[in-house]
């Protein structure tokens, strides 16, 4: 199945994910409501995007108490179908991997449908952080780099750097 | 082609979710019976009717043309009485008799009725069934008076339903603070005053004794504390207890609910329990937990389904998680979010009103209540992602230190827990999930996307909108 | 209207006092948002005369109208006040996502006036708005700062605060916003230390529409295109502003040991090439929306100084801190400038006093007290780091230094002003200006000092065709595309101001513009059409900007700016560069292009002040009669 891959070190913060995908569900810039997001690591300074990974189990689909998510017969992504939605958030508190909500305006459910096969968050990434490709299966994409990208982070928090007395000290 | 007579007792999720999978698996079966004594529809779309959302017929979880597509003998309107484990027979009320190779109890649950005199009065009534929702539909009057008996998970999901139709409402509740089984005091406490402000009042710590009926018609509730609250209608929702009144009678294994192992079969090597009258494995371990939930009704279904089509599914347990409205404030919970003692963290937002609170054990989350808008807890929050480390229970080293102290800062914990790598290649009964057949007035998804994608993608051209990251510079010459 | 939502939000920190503004429609056209009202507001809320550390100078941050909206490197925002530093206009550019938050939550600009009894923090998240106490953050460095807000009420907030540098009024003292983007110059951070502000925390959850989605994407694709093809964009994004020291040092115009010099001979050491072949640079990472991403994330676990991660080092820091304190240790540049980040310095005025204090103690100015054991040898990484910290926290010398080189000229005494690189009371930045002169042009007429945030006339080296071109389009002829010519230079400074402004009001990053020449004032007018809905042609939003320019200059004038004003620092104008035989920024030479420049806007030549013929042309009237009743209009001026 074609889904999108993420490629975390590639990923500059840059936000043309969000704000395109937000547009193009509603035709406003709204990154806030996008059901792609964008995380920051270290502090700051590394940055990484993440959505639906479109797993087998479906948590969402099943969850749903009047089948108002399916399997898109095109594109195999997991979608809602907005006018059956009820609004009741039980598919955004099973998922677990926190990548399908409900957006307070309009109360339906809403989660990454893969824009009917032509995602508009990869056309626009402009470093190729998010890619759309035939994979197996889906994978943990951010996992081992937020590993990698938060020791330095939790070490120097560890070392006390963030903390403001020892901090004024070790300023040489 | 098999020979086996399946026989399902109960049209909830569990019931229609254990019919599904057993026609994927054995879609030629000698028979595949569903008995139930409403026609199929989803608890869980009540609340949506009652706010007239939607229409009642939305709430149908099935119709003729579907149940016939799946090859089931529907059996509606009528109650199973009696479980001849020997013979292998369940009696109807109305005599008929049918036989099954394999049983499953998906009778659920039903409301328990509070030791209260009155009970029985015209305009007392639960909120369980449709039928119990157009009851309260036909309510006359522009603002009824509605007390809550009870501010459980069902009763505070009717009360915000009915707070959105904009009638007066009251709540008392006998434990010491609402919500009971999700909340702990502080959370309660923030709940409660959440309520006051949006005029419903409440009352913690107390119960309600009797109820009479005045001559205007109205009732008059008389409290443990002394006080008599006159209403036009009193909602009970005290919580609900299992239907297992046929596993009890026939010698099943019980206890609050019937008794089922990692296969979801009961102490019957050929009877089967599913959903909320089942008393099963709690993922997060301990003695078998009783997780009266939709979610764990599917699951439950799904692998009793399984097992009884004969593939072999162990089932790791069910979490009990949880999210509602509650007149404008969202709630969700996961696990152990009740916890009064032991280790935990409690942060309460700047506003006053977000409340996140994460129960440890070790290094491991094993319990999570939040609170806050709407917008917050259903879009910002990674919540979800909670409820991955909930149920993954992975241990968390270093990061357990960094949630405590940094409560809203989840996704950093979540991607470097690695959890979405340890739960991704996990399915419930081994192979990817399917979708159910049914949908109300068969609403298919969008096929296309709308107008303002086409503005976004009409423009791309052809030659080349960027260039190559510089990582792939790096990467390729690493030194190090 | 689309995506200038006309809202400022004003919050008054000695009354607590938060309320909204609407502005006139009429302004995102006669001002074109961002920079351009952020002037305008400045104007109408500053007394003349107002004492930039005191209660009634406005710290005023400034969205563009195109902040917000997908358009590519339209993330940039403007800080404005009065500066402390200089006595001038103060208006610095930012980028990250502060602008494009501010934007979400429902504004375009927000003002804060007053000043607090006590530390305070603004809490900004959509309609609420809460002006908290920030005793614990008082004393805290900006990553601690930013970190504890992120605890406290999440991590979407984006945080713009001071480090301990604007808390202790250092005159360069920078606001940073998400720890590594930096409103850096003329002391804006001193601004909001006054304030005892210690940051702003912004969340937003609105849209932000647009009235045209058909063009709009038309020409979103074509600027990426456009930017695509651009070698200067890749090698920004490849290597990073600091990618373009190399090629100025083959030209001998990398200014060394404190404007003595124009070569470094290891300026490899301090690149970005370098820094991206040996790995210092471990990811490039952008400004909201920007496609081209030529900030740096660079870290080490460095030999003298453990762990070291910080946005940056950018051009100005490698060039400030390194090449001009002769400095070619990366690993002392990554430190220094991690320092200045988390201390929240300004790198340009920071790396300027140092490199001046070492040619000071290498010419004998400076006492064994002065120095408290630091060598202030050229190249002397100990001196860099230490003074860093000494300056942030006014240690020693450091309080000197903290108060600016003009007047730690006063101080050290003897010829030491001399070389004290700084025109307007501010340092200047990085360009050789001596063989440059429409930068030294615009860097002499530049309202808050000599630096390129006001006129970035790349164009005049002739090194790209779309350059040329464009010199050729403003001049009539392309043989002017050399930066040793003084002819044109003022049509080809005027062309650029005017674009900036649109760059800065639209909130679109200026290299795009003038470095990249991908994103010009046809595209920007049409990005503004397509956003807003209003009818603007390019010409219009031209002259929109040459009204902010001349507002800008207004500013000053009523503080009682002249022509004499209008300088370059001493050595540039007396002393030419060795490097670079005779290239000088003479006296007669400015004031032959100074004349040309006030001549083409309209502005008295004696002077330097708009007259009032400009002004009403300009539809400034008001400014006019304002300046008129303080006698500063030069008619008026009977001197």
């Amino acid at each position: 199945m074609r889904m999108l891959r993420i490629v975390p070190q590639k990923c500059t913060g840059c936000d043309q994910c969000r704000l395109v995908c937000s547009f193009v569900q509603t035709g406003e810039f709204q990154p806030s409501h996008a059901v792609i997001k964008v995380r920051s690591f270290e502090e700051q300074v590394r940055f990484s995007p993440y959505t639906c990974f479109q797993c087998a189990e479906a948590w969402c689909m099943k969850a749903c108490p009047v089948n108002a998510i399916t399997i898109d017969p095109n594109t195999e992504a997991r979608v809602v179908v907005t006018p059956a939605c009820l609004g009741c958030g039980l598919c955004t508190i099973i998922c677990p991997y926190g990548t399908i909500y409900v957006n307070p305006t309009n109360h339906k459910a809403t989660k990454c449908n893969l824009c009917h096969g032509a995602p508009a968050c990869v056309k626009t990434c402009p470093t190729g952080a998010i890619e759309f490709v035939e994979v197996e299966e889906p994978q943990d994409w951010m996992g081992s780099w937020a590993e990698q990208n938060n020791q330095p982070f939790l070490l120097a928090l560890a070392r006390g750097d963030y903390n403001p007395e020892i901090q004024k000290e070790r300023i040489l | 082609m098999s020979n086996l007579r399946y026989l399902i007792i109960g049209g909830g999720p569990a019931g229609l979710n254990a019919l599904e999978t057993i026609h994927q698996l054995d879609p030629t079966p000698a028979t595949l019976t569903l008995v139930s004594d409403e026609p199929p529809y989803a608890r869980m779309a009540l609340p949506y009717v009652l706010t007239g959302q939607i229409p009642a017929e939305q709430a149908f979880t099935g119709d003729a043309a579907y149940f016939q597509s799946l090859g089931v003998t529907t059996v509606f309107g009528r109650r199973a009485v009696k479980l001849d484990l020997a013979a292998h027979r369940v009696s109807l009320d109305d005599g008929q008799v049918l036989p099954y190779d394999r049983l499953l109890l998906a009778t659920g649950s039903k409301p328990t009725r509070p030791p209260i005199s009155g009970l029985d009065l015209p305009g007392v009534t639960t909120l369980w069934t449709l039928d119990d929702s157009r009851y309260l539909l036909r309510m006359p009057g522009e603002r009824p008076h509605v007390l809550f008996i009870g501010a459980g998970f069902i009763g505070i999901i009717v009360l915000s339903a009915l707070f959105k139709r904009g009638w007066q409402l009251s709540v008392v509740e006998l434990q010491d603070r609402l919500l009971p089984t999700m909340l702990d005091r502080s959370a309660g406490a923030i709940v409660e005053r959440w309520l006051s402000r949006k005029g419903i009042s409440t009352r913690t710590h107390i119960g309600v004794q009797s109820i009479i009926q005045r001559s205007s018609g109205r009732k008059q509730a008389l409290l443990s504390n002394g006080e008599a609250l006159e209403v036009d209608l009193a909602v009970v929702a005290t919580g609900v207890q299992p239907n297992r009144q046929l596993a009890v009678q026939a010698g099943l294994a019980c206890d609050r609910g019937i008794l089922v192992n990692e296969f979801l079969r009961t102490s019957d090597p050929e009877v089967y329990a599913a959903g909320d009258v089942a008393q099963g494995p709690d993922l997060l371990g301990g003695a078998p937990a009783s997780h009266a939930i939709q979610p764990t009704a599917v699951d439950h279904g799904r692998v009793a389904g399984a097992n009884m089509a004969g593939r072999r599914t162990r089932y790791a347990g069910s979490l009990l998680i949880n999210t509602l409205d509650i007149a404008g404030l969202q709630c969700a919970g996961y696990g152990r979010s009740n916890t009064a003692q032991g280790d935990m963290t409690t942060a309460i937002g700047d506003d006053g009103w977000s409340l996140r609170k994460y129960v440890w054990e070790g290094d491991r989350l094993v319990g999570v209540t939040l609170l806050g808008s709407p917008e917050e807890i259903l879009f910002d929050a990674d919540l979800g992602m909670l409820k991955g480390l909930v149920q993954s229970q992975v241990r968390l080293g270093a990061w357990r230190d960094y949630l405590a102290k940094n409560p809203w800062d989840i996704r950093r914990v979540f991607a470097a827990s690695r959890t979405a790598g340890k739960l991704l290649p996990e399915t419930l009964l081994g192979r990817p999930a399917q979708p159910r057949a049914y949908r109300f007035q068969g609403i298919q998804p969008q096929t296309a996307p709308g107008p303002a994608y086409q503005h976004f993608a009409a423009a791309q051209g052809q030659g080349p909108e960027s260039f190559p990251s510089v990582i792939e510079m790096l990467e390729g010459s690493k030194s190090q | 209207m689309g995506s200038f939502l006309g809202v400022v939000l004003h919050t008054d920190l000695a009354n607590r006092k938060v309320w909204r503004e609407e502005l006139p429609s009429a302004w995102a056209l006669k001002y074109l948002g961002g920079r351009g009202i952020n002037a305008r507001l400045l104007w109408d809320l500053a007394p003349q005369g107002v004492n930039p550390l005191g209660p009634d100078n406005p710290l005023i941050l400034g969205a563009g109208v195109l902040t917000g909206t997908g358009a590519p490197l339209s993330g940039r925002s403007t800080v404005t006040a009065r500066s402390p530093a200089t006595g001038w206009y103060a208006k610095s550019s930012v980028g990250g996502h502060v602008g494009a938050s501010l934007k979400f939550a429902g504004y375009d600009h927000l003002v804060i006036h007053g000043q607090s009894g006590k530390p305070v923090y603004v809490l900004i998240d959509d309609d609420r708005v809460e002006i908290r106490s920030a005793a614990h953050l008082w004393g805290r460095d900006t990553r601690q700062t930013t970190l504890q807000i992120h605890a406290d009420h999440g991590p979407e907030f984006q945080v713009a605060c001071i480090g301990p540098a604007g808390e202790n009024l250092v005159k360069f003292a920078a606001i940073m916003c998400n720890i590594h983007s930096a409103a850096a110059r003329a002391g804006v951070g001193a601004v909001m230390g006054s304030k005892h502000l210690k940051a702003i925390a912004i969340r937003g959850h609105k849209p932000v529409s647009i009235a045209d989605p058909k063009r709009f994407w038309e020409m979103v694709w074509e600027a990426r295109r456009n930017l695509a093809a651009t070698p200067s964009a890749r090698q920004k994004h490849n290597f990073g502003t600091a990618g373009g020291i190399l090629a100025l040092n083959e030209l001998k115009a990398n200014p060394t040991c404190n404007f003595r010099r124009g070569y470094f001979p290891e300026t490899y050491q301090i690149s970005g090439q370098r820094m991206t072949q040996d790995h210092y640079t471990k990811n490039a990472e952008a400004c909201y929306s920007c496609v081209v991403a030529c900030k740096r994330h660079t870290e080490q676990n460095t030999r003298d100084f453990g762990w070291v991660s910080s946005g940056g080092p950018e051009f100005e820091a490698v060039s400030s801190l390194g090449a001009g304190t002769a400095i070619s240790d990366i690993e002392t540049l990554l430190k220094g400038n991690e320092l200045c980040n988390i201390l929240g310095l300004d790198v340009i005025s920071t790396g300027s006093l140092i490199q001046w204090m070492m040619e000071n103690s290498e010419r004998g100015l400076l006492t064994p007290e002065m120095k408290e054991g630091l060598s202030f040898d050229w190249g002397d990484s100990q001196t860099l780091v230490t003074m860093v910290r000494k300056i942030a926290y006014r240690e020693g010398i450091g309080d000197v230094l903290a108060e600016g080189v003009r007047h730690a000229a006063g101080v050290i005494g003897g010829d030491s002003w001399k070389w004290a690189v700084e025109a307007k009371g501010l340092e200047q930045s990085r360009v050789e200006t001596r063989s440059a002169k429409g930068y030294a042009l615009g860097f002499a007429v530049n309202p808050r000092g000599p630096d390129h945030l006001h006129t970035q006339c790349m164009a005049e080296f002739g090194h790209r065709p779309a350059g040329v071109d464009l010199i050729e389009k403003i001049t009539g002829d392309r043989k002017y595309a050399n930066p040793y010519l003084t002819e044109k230079r003022a049509e080809i400074v005027r062309w650029h101001e005017d674009a900036y402004v649109l760059d800065d009001g639209l909130g679109f990053c200026s290299f795009a513009t003038s470095v990249d020449f991908a994103i010009m004032p046809r595209l920007m007018a049409g990005f503004l059409r397509a956003a807003t809905g209003m009818e603007v042609s390019e010409d219009e939003t031209m002259s929109a900007g040459r009204r902010v320019v001349t507002l800008e200059k207004c500013l000053n004038v009523r503080e009682g700016a002249d022509r004499s004003d209008d300088r370059l620092p001493w050595r540039l104008m007396n002393e030419p560069s060795p490097d670079r035989p005779g290239a000088m920024n003479s006296k007669e030479e400015l004031d032959g292009m100074l004349d040309e420049y006030y001549k083409a806007h309209g502005w008295d030549l004696r002077t330097s002040r708009p007259t009032r013929e400009t002004l009403k042309a300009l539809e400034l009237d008001d400014v006019a009669e304002q300046l008129r009743a303080l006698g500063r209009l030069p008619e008026e001026d009977t001197q």
